[in-house]
């Protein structure tokens, strides 16, 4: 396969965007991504859309062409891909082999979601179809029970990192403070996660990812043609895997460790020729307190059962060792679910650009992104690179 | 599954998808038994209740062929 490069970012505010809908977002993000890349919308010769669920929120299927139009790009292929929450990395997947097989030279990735519309049992309903619909969401499980099993099985395995889990939210609100782009803006205490609504014991309000509205796009080149095109600020793809797991939780053999993760990070890593220790910040999948935890051990920055400890002594932060979720994450820069791998992917490439301004971390050459799937089934992992 | 398993992890909920609403505060567990671990509901919850992870329950019927339990 052919190197390929994202050569354009563009992502809307994410949040509560009342009276804006699915293709105001996209155009917005579509059109930023666009002019970030600097190239003519004519050299876009196909269009990946990761859309989760607006079929159910919105009534409206078919999104590849409802933004092609959108974004004027006419009568090229285009194609929606729907992995729960990582719905975006595939189609960012999905593009990234295309043009790595030389089937086109310049594509265009999307993902958008469009959820604050809609009544928060309503919102329940939509995500809890991610998981298994007959043996997980008609029993009455909803997503953040789903991940409180985890959390409780993880507490019972290992140790219990309730408080460890609270400074994780305590940490993202803290980094979505400095990125405009954030849906939250509000610093909060450790104090404040045990006092919030219990969603699902022993999960809070402030353990679980935001609803959000907000599309994030990226544009993908062969790296040969961005160089000669002269585009200066592209940003390597060194590696890029996908794996799954079983659908349901039951089904898994351990549900505090997440298969899908390990296979694709174990790919992702030898093809980038790297260990995770080279790795100089990531964006992970923290849909809850717990997962963020999780990730940071699957991913091999931690050794199992110690990445609350390492949060709790800063390893994570801005100035740690490896920092996670500069964004802001899932908890706090927000959760619109087929934007959410893409927006991972916009931190991670302006900071490897060091366009991040107050956020911006001291060494970001390489940077990595993991977006899960409902209980982790899917897992999609990028590897970049700026050098 | 036969009569009896543990609980493998479960979660109280306060907050539910629209069809559940009406059942709230209700328990989600994973239950072991035989080997065989299946995801279920626990429909006779009250605050006193002590649950945790190796509670025994027993099967309490089914629902669309899924089996319910109650905490012995």
């Amino acid at each position: 396969m052919r190197s390929v490069s994202v050569i354009g970012i563009g992502e809307t505010k994410m949040g509560r965007l009342s009276g804006r809908f699915l293709k105001d977002l996209i155009t917005e993000a579509g059109n930023k991504a666009i002019e970030d890349a600097n190239i003519q919308k004519e050299m876009i010769q196909a269009l990946y859309m990761g859309n989760f669920n607006a079929s159910y929120w919105s009534t409206q299927s078919h999104m590849g062409p409802l933004a092609a139009e959108t974004l004027g790009l006419g009568t090229i292929p285009t194609i929606r891909t729907e992995g729960a929450c990582a719905s975006g990395s595939l189609a960012f997947r999905e593009g990234l082999i295309a043009v790595g097989a030389g089937v086109y030279d310049i594509v265009l990735v999307g993902g958008v979601e469009k959820m604050t519309h809609r009544a928060t049992e309503t919102i329940t309903t939509g995500l809890a179809s991610a998981a298994d619909c007959e043996l997980e969401a008609n029993m009455g499980a909803t997503f953040p029970s789903l991940f409180a099993l985890i959390a409780n099985r993880y507490f019972h395995e290992y140790s219990n990192i309730r408080k460890e889990m609270a400074m994780a939210a305590v940490q993202n609100h803290e980094n979505a403070l400095l990125n405009p782009n954030a849906q939250m803006q509000k610093k909060i205490t450790v104090e404040d996660v045990y006092k919030g609504f219990p969603v699902a014991s022993p999960l809070t309000v402030f353990d679980c990812s935001l609803i959000t509205d907000g599309a994030a796009f990226v544009v993908l080149a062969a790296t040969d043609v961005a160089q000669k095109l002269g585009l200066t600020r592209s940003v390597k793809v060194i590696g890029s895997a996908q794996a799954s797991s079983a659908l349901t939780l039951a089904g898994k053999k351990t549900i505090t460790s997440f298969e899908s993760t390990l296979r694709a990070a174990d790919a992702a890593y030898k093809q980038a020729g790297i260990k995770p220790k080279d790795v100089d910040l990531a964006e992970v999948h923290d849909c809850f307190t717990i997962t963020q935890i999780i990730n940071t051990e699957d991913l091999g920055f931690f050794p199992k059962g110690q990445g609350g400890k390492a949060l709790a002594e800063g390893k994570t932060a801005r100035d740690g060792e490896i920092p996670i979720n500069t964004s802001g994450g899932l908890k706090a820069k927000g959760h619109p679910i087929g934007a959410t791998g893409l927006s991972q992917i916009y931190e991670v490439v302006t900071q490897i650009r060091g366009e991040a301004g107050d956020r911006q971390i001291k060494k970001a050459d390489i940077g990595l992104t993991q977006n899960l799937g409902g209980t982790a089934a899917t897992c999609v992992i990028n590897i970049f690179s700026g050098r | 599954m036969s009569q009896k398993g543990k609980i493998y992890t479960f979660s109280i909920l306060s907050a539910a998808s629209e069809d559940f609403v009406a059942k709230l505060p209700y328990v989600i567990a994973i239950i072991e038994s035989d080997g065989k671990r299946f995801l279920t509901r626990i429909d006779n919850y009250n605050e006193n209740m002590k649950i945790e992870v190796g509670s025994e329950v027993e099967l309490a019927g089914e629902e669309n062929g899924v089996p319910l339990c109650k905490v012995v």
